[in-house]
């Protein structure tokens, strides 16, 4: 390319069209230089969009794993109750309770929309009132009790701080 | 500019314009003259590498700027799409890990301890499960978590 630059500077010389020739070269210069530098940015935006995208999906990993385990524990809890359904004095109560936790926690949207969201927070409510009653049914209030300190625990704080770079 | 007529105007019209002279034969002569720079072969290939190496410059330096200019104009978009991909995934990971616990808890009180330690955030989501577009390819693989599935499947007893 660079070549063909001083190759047809070297013709439109010898053509005697000099003026002419130095406007040309002035403008390809320029378009050569726009050239060069929309090829730059391209790259670098492509660089930072892409390092930003990752930064916002680790986040958004974190942020899904801390929001969603309370639905994974309750329906841990839950799964657990129904199999061991029939050992427990208020069972036929129980089996109600069930079926409707069941039904409340089938639609929990995951995705991040804001409608998504809000229906999420109505769903873990109801779900939370509905598995407090069915642990004092099963008298096993402990198992709930401490729901949110054990997800503290293993989500750790919800603001993630330097502790990122730790665990990623 | 000065200009005497006599000796570098063909008429005063053309001076009194500022204009460079029409004279097609002046300028074949200008012509003539940096055809000595040009020079014969020797003399080109010198041109060729001096000409090469300032567009070489003037490529380092415009793609250079675009480049910084571009890193620092991320698409906005990009940190929003980005936390909208992973928080579903995320959240599906964090119901395994949820579902794990209480089912420990309920039919193994004992390994309960063991297991929050285990399935804490920052081992589960450990970046050498990830590629490098932070997606979990393969969940057989995902070491800590299958061992808690196996676990749990042990401890639940069938129907």
């Amino acid at each position: 390319m660079n070549h063909t630059l001083a190759d047809s500077k070297r013709r439109k010389l010898k053509d005697g069209q000099q003026e002419f020739d130095l406007d040309e070269n002035l403008d390809s210069l320029l378009n050569l230089e726009e050239q060069y530098y929309k090829e730059g940015y391209r790259e670098g935006q492509e660089e930072s969009t892409k390092a930003q995208y990752l930064e916002g999906k680790e986040y958004g990993f974190q942020t899904g794993f801390q929001r969603f385990l309370v639905i994974g524990y309750i329906r841990g809890l839950v799964d657990f109750w129904e199999n061991q359904v029939e050992t427990y004095d208020a069972s036929k109560s129980i089996k109600t309770h069930i079926t409707q936790i069941r039904a409340i926690m089938e639609k929990v949207p995951l995705s991040n929309k804001d409608a998504d969201v809000g229906e999420y927070e109505k769903v873990v409510n109801k779900a939370r009132n509905k598995v407090r009653i069915i642990a004092s049914l099963c008298k096993e209030q402990k198992k709930v009790s401490n729901i949110d300190q054990i997800i503290k625990e293993v989500g750790g704080e919800m603001q993630v701080s330097g502790d990122a770079d730790e665990m990623w | 500019m000065s200009c005497n007529k006599d000796d570098c105007c063909q008429s005063d019209s053309v001076c009194e314009r500022n204009e460079v002279p029409n004279d097609v034969e002046g300028i074949y002569e200008s012509v003539d003259a940096s055809d000595d720079v040009w020079g014969d072969s020797d003399g080109e290939d010198d041109i060729i590498t001096k000409n090469s190496s300032s567009t070489a410059e003037i490529k380092r330096v415009h793609t250079k700027q675009g480049y910084l200019d571009g890193l620092s104009n991320a698409k906005e978009s990009s940190l929003q799409q980005g936390f909208d991909d992973g928080y579903p995934k995320g959240g599906e990971l964090g119901i395994m890990v949820g579902r794990i616990l209480a089912t420990v808890l309920s039919y193994d009180t004992e390994l309960f301890l063991q297991c929050k330690q285990e399935l804490i955030i920052s081992k589960v989501l450990n970046k050498g499960y990830f590629n490098s577009n932070l997606d979990i390819e393969d969940l057989e693989a995902h070491e800590v978590l299958q061992k808690w599935l196996k676990i749990c499947s042990d401890l639940i007893p069938d129907l």
